[in-house]
């Protein structure tokens, strides 16, 4: 039965070729806009070098002090102080690295080379020694610095490839001398650019932050776990320091958000406190759904447009079906099912058509720099083909619902005549 | 054995201030294996007791039994099953599905039963061959003359072995020599076992069946 409603969807489309290829475009444009959005979102997520480890990694934000015994709060990045107390010491974590923020241009550093009064403003990233295991960076020449090293707080710098070229006018960097922010350094890594996007890897200059006078008051702190099954071990832990926290500086307590996934932190939430976090992420679904279903009806609407169009022209066949012997559900599904066969060809070709716009526009659109690719099995996941299928059924249901459901309760005699009633 | 029997059929047709009767009060019984011609004037109601007959339209009143089974209380479903497994249709305007090949459109009425694929298309060929149109399974309907197109639909009714063949006007849209060879169809059908009720304009066509009974504004009178 199914093989003669394809054979017969199939010759629908081609005689009716007009109204076939408007549907098929519509249907296209709208999951290439939805699978455009999903991509954009899940790209946050991917594993780009050199943040290579974002499926393993969990990150802490912010933290809130609270008074007890006078309400009162503080928050902020994490503290140095409460790095160096307590989280250095979880033992879950295979590394627990702490770095600087580094998120507006405002947070750029004087560099020149020494000698020379050419300054020019860069974005310094302070970092630990474990940053270099945690990010995979590609070093074009020379390497990060060791634990011993970033102990002893040596003046050592890496910079990115386009910082060098820029500060040394082409000449070679590497055992050359700078000064960041008045302080002398040694060049010994140059590694390929890495854009802002990467918020905790990205930069112009990598430096260790006990080479600075001031150290690094506070941050963000990364945790990288051996496998992602261990999460719910290193957040149990992190519930741990705040207990001892609350009992080694009574009145006070401590909430160190999250610590949160990538897919938690790309989602950008502003909450104090886990139920902050809980309602903040409902009403981000709440919007995403509100969204997509936007994206899905107006399409829909437009659409159910060319299917009603197209049922008309078919009322006394629904009709000769039904005096055949057909039942008002076989007339449902096959009329559904021959929409979704439109559906699903606007489908697939939306989904060409986003990889297309994904791929050509992705430094534009996404911050993906050209030199990085969005990893292919990323788009041709299962999980992209069952939301471009789910988008499919959806705008089949709202495009073609009413209508079939129309077909299938009209009377055969009317059908037979064609009297759209 | 009656075949088909219409007690006290009327229908009537409401629009929001006008009330048509197309059927007041019709009685009729068609023998098991009998060729029947229903003649009449257009708009007489013919055509609506066909409807009505073929179980397409529902009377407001009186009762339609069929092969002694009475239909007015059946639900839908069943009142599909009914009509796929004991009812044939013959329109006159053949209502063939454009997008579907000769082939796919003789197996229609088997998609509503289970069937194979395969048991499927050997049952559409033989109907096929039945009708002198093997040569032409793969072709669409465009693509056939209108006594071709008949001929296609007679093998769509006939496929599914129904008791009954309903027919309106089914040389209506043909010329005369077209018209006599689905006639000759017809005939060969009901000698073969086959009860058919066929609605005609054409005096002499309905002469060569076993009775024809006259409509006349809604009732019939002989």
């Amino acid at each position: 039965m199914y093989r003669i409603y394809f054979k017969q969807a199939i010759q629908m489309l081609r005689q009716n070729s007009f109204i076939s290829i408007i549907s098929i475009l519509g249907t296209a444009l709208a999951i290439m806009m939805i699978m455009t959005i999903i991509v954009t979102e899940e790209v946050k997520t991917f594993r780009m070098a050199p943040e290579i480890n974002r499926d393993r990694s969990l990150y802490i934000m912010y933290h809130v002090e609270r008074d007890t015994t006078d309400g009162g709060w503080f928050s902020g990045l994490v503290p140095h102080d409460i790095v160096k107390e307590y989280l250095s010491a979880l033992k879950t974590p295979a590394y627990t690295s702490f770095m600087n923020r580094l998120d507006d241009l405002n947070m750029q550093t004087t560099v020149n080379v020494e000698g020379l009064s050419d300054y020019g403003l860069y974005a310094a990233r302070y970092v630990d020694a474990s940053f270099w295991k945690v990010f995979s960076f590609g070093f074009i020449e020379g390497s990060g610095f060791s634990e011993e090293e970033f102990q002893s707080g040596i003046h050592h710098a890496v910079l990115s490839e386009s910082t060098a070229k820029e500060l040394f006018k082409g000449e070679k960097a590497l055992g050359r001398n700078i000064q960041i922010a008045f302080t002398n350094y040694r060049v010994t890594g140059i590694v390929k650019d890495v854009s802002p996007v990467f918020k905790y890897a990205g930069g112009d200059i990598w430096i260790p932050y006990t080479s600075r006078k001031e150290g690094l008051r506070a941050g963000y702190v990364l945790l990288m776990a051996t496998d992602k099954a261990d999460f719910p071990r290193i957040i149990a832990e992190i519930r741990d320091v705040e207990r001892k926290y609350a009992i080694d500086h009574h009145p006070k307590t401590l909430y160190l958000r999250g610590p949160e996934n990538q897919k938690m932190r790309t989602m950008d939430l502003q909450a104090n406190s886990e139920q902050e976090i809980r309602e903040a992420i409902r009403i981000k679904n709440r919007r995403t759904v509100f969204v997509f279903l936007i994206l899905l009806i107006i399409p829909a609407l437009n659409l159910s447009g060319f299917s009603l169009s197209r049922i008309r022209k078919r009322i006394a066949e629904i009709g000769v079906r039904k005096a055949f012997g057909a039942k008002k559900y076989v007339i449902l599904i096959q009329v559904l099912y021959e929409n979704m066969i439109t559906s699903l060809v606007g489908g697939l070709i939306g989904l060409i058509l986003s990889y297309v716009a994904i791929t050509w526009l992705k430094n534009w659109l996404l911050k993906v720099p050209e030199g990085s690719d969005i990893p292919l099995s990323a788009m041709l996941s299962p999980a992209v083909f069952a939301a471009v299928f789910v988008a499919c059924l959806l705008l089949n249901l709202l495009s073609a619902g009413l209508s079939a459901l129309k077909a299938s309760r009209m009377t055969i005699v009317n059908s037979l005549n064609q009297n759209d009633r | 054995m009656t075949m088909i029997q219409l007690e006290g059929i009327t229908k009537l047709y409401r629009t929001k201030d006008v009330e048509t009767v197309a059927l007041e009060q019709i009685n009729l019984e068609v023998e098991e294996g009998e060729f029947l011609s229903v003649m009449g004037p257009s708009g007489c109601g013919k055509s609506t007791m066909l409807n009505i007959m073929g179980l397409l339209d529902l009377p407001n009143e009186g009762k339609v039994r069929i092969n002694g089974i009475e239909t007015n209380r059946m639900k839908d479903g069943p009142m599909a099953e009914f009509r796929n497994s004991m009812l044939g249709f013959v329109f006159q305007s053949f209502h063939l599905i454009n997008s579907l090949n000769v082939q796919d459109n003789v197996e229609l009425p088997l998609l509503y039963r289970p069937s194979t694929g395969r048991s499927r298309r050997e049952q559409a060929g033989e109907v096929l061959a039945k009708v002198g149109l093997s040569h032409r399974m793969r072709h669409f309907p465009s693509q056939l003359s209108g006594g071709q197109c008949q001929r296609v639909a007679i093998a769509r009714a006939i496929i599914g072995h129904p008791k009954i063949i309903l027919a309106d006007e089914p040389t209506g849209n043909l010329d005369s020599r077209m018209g006599e060879d689905i006639m000759s169809l017809l005939h060969e059908l009901n000698r073969e076992g086959t009860t058919i009720v066929m609605v005609t304009h054409d005096e002499h066509i309905a002469r060569g069946t076993q009775r024809i009974v006259r409509f006349f504004d809604g009732r019939r009178i002989q």
